[in-house]
């Protein structure tokens, strides 16, 4: 069994599959064929406001037992466009309510969090209503990591009616998507007392 | 700045009195029939050119006493934003791919028209108080200064953390900036060197709209908070006045006894968007009561001109 870039590396070339023309350790050349292979894209930006509030509060848990609405749980990494995981990024995450109304008194549903070790990240919340003025329900981020460039994007249901099921082909009736790979995919768990529905949102990224 | 609706048109001038405003509040001044179907309008600074933005996307300069039209751009390729040079001689438009048309915006002038290219994500431009070039406002970034006197070039960036700018505003003197960026932040700058002089971080919220009372002395702000504010000019000192029920989005000062037309929205699209005179005075406003819709506005010789349009008819009038 091959464990690794290098072991694969040393077996084809001890068989004359791989020459290496090129002075670097073979254990560098592992490493630049491994980042090559774990490149990934910079998520795609979309508008910061208009409702961006600053300072909210350091609170993974955004939902209360009395909120209407479906439970949600949206989790993801924060990697760089090298595949390297970020554990010092920052996210603000900030939404409407049910009814679609964004809190600009208070903070419900504004929350600024760290991720952990593993650069994952996990907040507890409602799915949002669709504001007046939009076309879409969505969740907006702005995610910051020391040497990458600040990250102001939105995410969007796969669920949404706005897209009638079939997100690949609708999902530009929103003008404000500017890339299918917002719109994720729901799934829905059971816990002991309630449905909730999951999101997966990684995000990725770019260097100064 | 400017109330983003419009109009359109064909250019006749009307009679006056076409729109009926409040006749003890308001001193018509001209009058057009729409040379287009058109929701929105940008009269110029010095009120002399109404610039018609067409439901086909087209938009037309018309002239505000004649109603001739000056230039019409077609609606292919679209316009992304547009700006008037302080003294009505010059009208710019954005286009797609950093295209910039500029083009004379009075009825006699002797210039021509160029076309140049910016770098860069440009969502709108403005003009520098001297005409010299443009500040440009470019998506998820900070707001680049272009000199296009020549072959263009940008002779600067200014700062903000994330996000676009949401307003700016040069002084009465043009010798500063003030900025309002989705970060929440208002910079003031140097026009002299585009330097950044202070900021002010009091903010929480996003601000809509920024513009400097007419002695130059403080801005007003207006914003998500749904309050309007006086902040001085070293960003030291602000002061909110009573909240309103909906947001400010547009502001324009007037007067000399600290005047100012707010534009309001409803932040939950329940109510329909309203205008008011706010009295510096007391920090209240007042709504307007208007037959028509109010499309753009303007504070000219230290008075407030409105534009109005009921069906397609379009009036300019002096407030009192």
């Amino acid at each position: 069994m091959i464990h690794s870039r290098r072991e694969l590396l040393e077996r084809c070339i001890a068989f004359g599959a791989v020459t290496l023309a090129t002075p670097k350790s073979l254990s560098t050349v592992a490493l630049a064929w491994d980042a090559a292979d774990n490149k990934r894209m910079p998520t795609p930006a979309s508008v910061l406001g208009p409702f961006y509030k600053r300072d909210a509060p350091h609170n993974a848990v955004m939902r209360t037992a009395a909120d209407a609405g479906m439970p949600l749980s949206l989790a993801g990494v924060v990697y760089s466009i090298n595949g390297n995981i970020l554990p010092d990024a920052k996210l603000e995450i900030w939404q409407t309510d049910h009814y679609g109304h964004y809190d600009n008194e208070g903070y419900r549903f504004r929350t600024v969090i760290a991720p952990d070790g593993k650069a994952a990240y996990q907040v507890e919340s409602v799915m949002p209503g669709h504001y007046p003025a939009r076309v879409c329900q969505h969740v907006h981020y702005l995610v910051t990591a020391p040497g990458h460039k600040p990250l102001v994007t939105q995410m969007y249901f796969g669920s949404d009616p706005v897209f009638e099921g079939n997100p690949d082909k609708n999902y530009s009736r929103d003008p404000l998507i500017t890339s299918r790979e917002l719109v994720r995919p729901v799934s829905i768990k059971e816990d002991e007392k309630q449905m909730i529905a999951v999101v997966k949102f990684d995000v990725v990224l770019e260097k100064l | 700045m400017r109330i983003s609706r419009m109009l359109g048109a064909s250019g006749a001038v009307m009679a006056l009195h076409l729109v009926s405003l409040c006749a003890a509040e308001f001193k018509p001044v001209s009058s057009m029939r729409m040379p287009c179907v058109s929701q929105r309008q940008s009269l110029s600074p010095k009120g002399g050119v109404v610039a018609f933005f067409c439901e086909d996307h087209s938009v037309l300069l018309v002239d505000a006493s004649s109603g001739a039209t000056l230039h019409s751009f077609p609606a292919v390729p679209a316009v992304l934003g547009s700006t008037f040079s302080r003294d009505d001689r010059w009208f710019a438009v954005l286009h797609p791919g950093g295209e910039v048309e500029v083009v004379p915006a009075a009825a006699a002038s002797p210039a021509t028209a160029r076309k140049f290219k910016l770098q860069g994500n440009l969502r709108d431009i403005d003009f520098l108080p001297d005409g010299s070039g443009f500040l440009a406002t470019v998506d998820n970034g900070p707001g680049q200064v272009w000199d296009t006197r020549g072959t263009p070039k940008q002779i600067a960036t200014l700062h903000n953390d994330f996000g676009r700018l949401t307003a700016n505003c040069f002084s009465p003197d043009g010798r500063l900036l003030v900025t309002a960026d989705g970060d929440t932040v208002i910079r003031f700058y140097d026009t002299a060197n585009w330097r950044p002089l202070h900021e002010y971080r009091g903010r929480l919220l996003e601000t809509f709209t920024v513009e400097f009372t007419p002695d130059g002395k403080h801005v007003l702000l207006g914003g998500a908070d749904d309050t309007i504010a006086l902040l001085d000019t070293a960003g030291s000192e602000e002061r909110r006045t009573e909240k309103d029920p909906f947001v400010p989005f547009v502001i324009v000062p007037f007067g000399s006894s600290g005047q100012a037309l707010v534009h309001y929205f409803d932040a939950d699209g329940k109510a329909a968007d309203y205008q008011a005179i706010w009295s510096r005075e007391n920090g209240k406003s007042t709504p307007l009561k208007l037959d028509g819709a109010v499309t753009s506005a303007r504070a000219i010789n230290g008075q407030l001109w409105l534009v109005t349009t009921k069906g397609n008819q379009l009036q300019i009038a002096e407030y009192h």
